[in-house]
């Protein structure tokens, strides 16, 4: 069913070409002969009553010459049996050429045609009413009148109507035949095609590619029945080596699968382990971080314990001076053997010790209070105004045991403003910068240059800190900022120093840093932050 | 040819002219409509030979003259008309006139006369046997019914105010000539 609606198209373009075709042939066919028929009729027409007028003017002749209008007019209502001629004249003309009525017939419902212009009909003329014939009436070669007759038209358009009406007739039953013939025809010639469809769509449907066309109907369509068994053939083969393809493909996936679960698997377990280092690592980069923490702690606690043992030991070595004073003077009050003299001197002594003892521990007080100071800054994140010169005085004076040990020089350049910021913050990242120029940068023996510029701009602080000493490789510059990055391993070093500056200045300070460096040519930090607004 | 032209000329003045005459001269000249009459007469004649087929017999040989032959009264006029229509030609013959005062002298001359107007009584003098000879290769022409019931063949006769052509077709019939059949349609039949 579907297959027939398929070409039912086709089926319908044929027909309609062939319909098509037949009318047009048909039409003009019956139009050429219409027209020729028409033409014939009125050729007839003209000849017939140009014979009729010739013989009925034969027959005037005496009726002119004898002038018997009488026989005439007899003559002409002869024509009262035909309905054909509508009217019908004789003239009589005489020696001036000026023409006169002699006798006239006329059918009751025409009316009296002019006679003007006679001698225009001499050839037959169609009018729209009439066929209309003047004949000359001659009579031993010499004209004596003219006969002019009217001939009715309307038989010519009944003809005209009837001529078309069994054109018309003819013109269906030619279709019908045409058509006819033309399904019949279409069957026995689509039957090659239609098996041809068959074929195709038991192809589609079975994908079956094994079956082939019938090539017997010895026409077109068994060529194209041929060209399409070829194709079915080179499909089939495509098809067969496709599947090969695919099975093979389809194998190798079970195996493929097969190893990525594998792999997958040990993967996982890999993953776990590397998730536990990295747990392990963590934890232990925290415990580093801890102790970094702890060793500038440390070195805090070592340099504050340096500067106050200064003064604290005068202060000692002062009050045992005094202790000893205080000793003799009371033994010699108990022997009573004290003098005035030994009194005096006592007092002279003891007041001195006790003003050494006096600055010595004012001395070591005012240091406490600002290694307090410093350390409750480290341990803190707390905010509070900085007067950044003295702060940096502060912060050198804390690593003086450290510098005294190297004979580098110190370049400071110090705005003397005073504005909002985390101290401690400040104070660890210069105490490891230092620190890191020192045990880094310069070998034992040299004396280097490190040189610390604050200044205020634009509401930040900038910070830069350079050293000329040994530098860094490009590769070492890249990962300097990395956790545990240190070219001093096994030395003391933890690689946590440069990582540490980095969390302070772009976490606790909110700021930027950036390091610039060449092997020989020093390092240098370009630090800013912002200044916190109260 | 242009002889030809001037004699249906001719006859259609005498037709004017006689029907002229007819209605305004009748009570005034009997005279002058006889004229007339005779002029119409000799003309239909003249008309009435071109429709006329003669035996070759009739004619002595092919370059023989038409005779016209008026039997009757002679009178000025008639012979003038009848001079003039010899100058004229008659399907193709040269036409040759006489003037008999009756028709016995055309037997005992044996004139040819191939066509003879009897005019009046002329032909009733004639014996039965006389018309015969005459009838058997001539067209012989009257004025009057009576000469038609006597065995003549044709015969112009006034009606109203023109000259008709009567006939006696059985007397047509019996004689050799032969007369065009649209001539005779026309021509009003006479029993004998
Ligand atoms: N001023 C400097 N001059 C040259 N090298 C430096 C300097 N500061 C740091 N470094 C290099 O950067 C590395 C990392 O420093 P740091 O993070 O402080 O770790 P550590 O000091 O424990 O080695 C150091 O091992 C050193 O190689
Ligand atoms: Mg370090």
């Amino acid at each position: 069913m579907n297959a027939f609606f398929s070409i039912g198209t086709f089926n319908r373009k044929l027909l309609i070409m062939v319909m098509a075709t037949s009318l047009l042939s048909l039409t003009l066919v019956a139009t050429a002969l219409t027209i020729i028929n028409i033409k014939n009729y009125k050729t007839n027409m003209q000849t017939s009553l140009q014979e009729k007028a010739r013989l009925l003017s034969y027959n005037l002749v005496p009726m002119l010459v004898f002038d018997d209008n009488s026989s005439a007019s007899e003559a002409m209502s002869a024509f009262s049996t035909n309905p054909n001629i509508l009217s019908a004249q004789v003239f009589q003309t005489d020696s001036q050429g000026s023409i006169s009525l002699f006798a006239e017939y006329q059918r009751r419902d025409y009316p009296s045609p002019s006679t003007k212009d006679i001698s225009s009909y001499l050839n037959p003329q169609f009018s729209e009413r009439a066929l209309i014939l003047s004949q000359i009436i001659s009579f031993e070669g010499e004209k004596i009148g003219y006969l002019h007759i009217h001939r009715e038209l309307s038989e010519l358009d009944e003809f005209l109507q009837q001529s078309i009406a069994i054109s018309t007739i003819v013109l269906i039953f030619s279709l019908i035949i045409a058509m006819m013939m033309s399904v019949r025809f279409q069957f026995i010639l689509l039957k090659p095609l239609q098996y041809l469809i068959d074929v195709t769509q038991k192809v589609r449907d079975e994908k079956n590619y094994d079956v082939r066309a019938r090539t017997d109907s010895n026409d077109e369509f068994a060529v194209l029945a041929e060209s399409f068994n070829h194709m079915l053939q080179e499909i089939a083969e495509h098809h067969h080596k496709q599947l090969a393809v695919e099975s093979e493909v389809r194998q190798l996936n079970l195996v493929l699968e097969d190893k990525v679960h594998a792999r997958t698997l040990e993967l996982e377990k890999s993953n776990g382990e590397l998730v536990k280092a990295l747990d392990s690592l963590q934890d232990s980069q925290k415990q580093l971080v801890e102790k970094e923490t702890m060793a500038s702690l440390g070195q805090l606690v070592a340099g504050i314990a340096h500067e106050v043992n200064t003064p604290v030991g005068i202060g000692v070595t002062a009050i045992s001076h005094l202790a000893e004073l205080h000793k003799k003077l009371e033994k010699a009050y108990l022997e009573k053997t004290l003098s005035a003299k030994d009194m005096k001197q006592y007092l002279q002594t003891s007041s001195e010790a006790i003003d050494v003892m006096d600055k010595s521990l004012h001395k070591a007080a005012e240091l406490v209070s600002s290694f307090k100071q410093v350390a409750v800054d480290q341990s803190s994140d707390n905010i509070r105004p900085v007067k950044l010169d003295d702060y940096l005085q502060e912060i050198l004076t804390t690593l003086k045991p450290k510098l005294k040990r190297v004979s580098h020089q110190l370049k400071i350049d110090c705005c003397p403003d005073t504005v909002n910021c985390n101290a401690g913050a400040i104070y660890q990242i210069i105490t490891n910068l230092i620190m890191n120029s020192i045990l880094h940068g310069f070998d034992t023996n040299v004396s280097g240059i490190i040189s610390i510029k604050i200044y205020l701009m634009q509401d930040h602080v900038h910070i830069d800190y350079s050293d000329n000493g040994k530098g860094l490789s490009p590769d070492n510059l890249a990962s300097l900022f990395e956790p545990f990055f240190t070219t001093k391993r096994g030395e003391g070093g933890t690689g946590l120093g440069t990582h540490i500056i980095y969390n302070l200045v772009t976490q606790a300070l909110n700021g930027d840093i950036a390091a610039k460096s060449k092997i020989g040519q020093g390092l240098s930090y370009q630090i800013h932050f912002p200044v916190v607004n109260q | 040819m242009m002889q030809m032209f001037k004699g249906i000329n001719l006859t259609h003045k005498l037709i004017s002219l006689s029907w002229y005459l007819l209605c305004l001269c009748w009570p005034l000249s009997a005279a002058a409509q006889n004229t007339d009459a005779t002029k119409l007469t000799v003309a239909y004649l003249y008309q009435m030979s071109k429709f006329t087929k003669w035996q070759q017999e009739a004619f002595s040989d092919d370059n023989a003259k038409l005779e016209i032959c008026y039997v009757g009264q002679q009178t000025p006029t008639l012979e003038a008309l009848l001079n003039k229509l010899a100058s004229r030609k008659s399907n193709g013959r040269e036409i040759a006139t006489h003037h008999f005062a009756d028709g016995q002298i055309i037997l005992k001359q044996k004139q040819a006369c191939q066509l003879i107007y009897f005019s009046e009584q002329t032909w009733l003098e004639l014996s039965y046997e006389q018309q015969a000879a005459i009838t058997k290769q001539r067209l012989t022409i009257g004025d009057s019914k009576a000469f038609l019931k006597q065995g003549g063949m044709l015969a112009l006769i006034p009606v109203k105010s023109k000259l008709a052509i009567f006939v006696n077709p059985k007397a047509v019939e019996q004689s050799q000539i032969q007369l065009e059949a649209r001539l005779l349609a026309l021509a009003k039949k006479v029993t004998q």
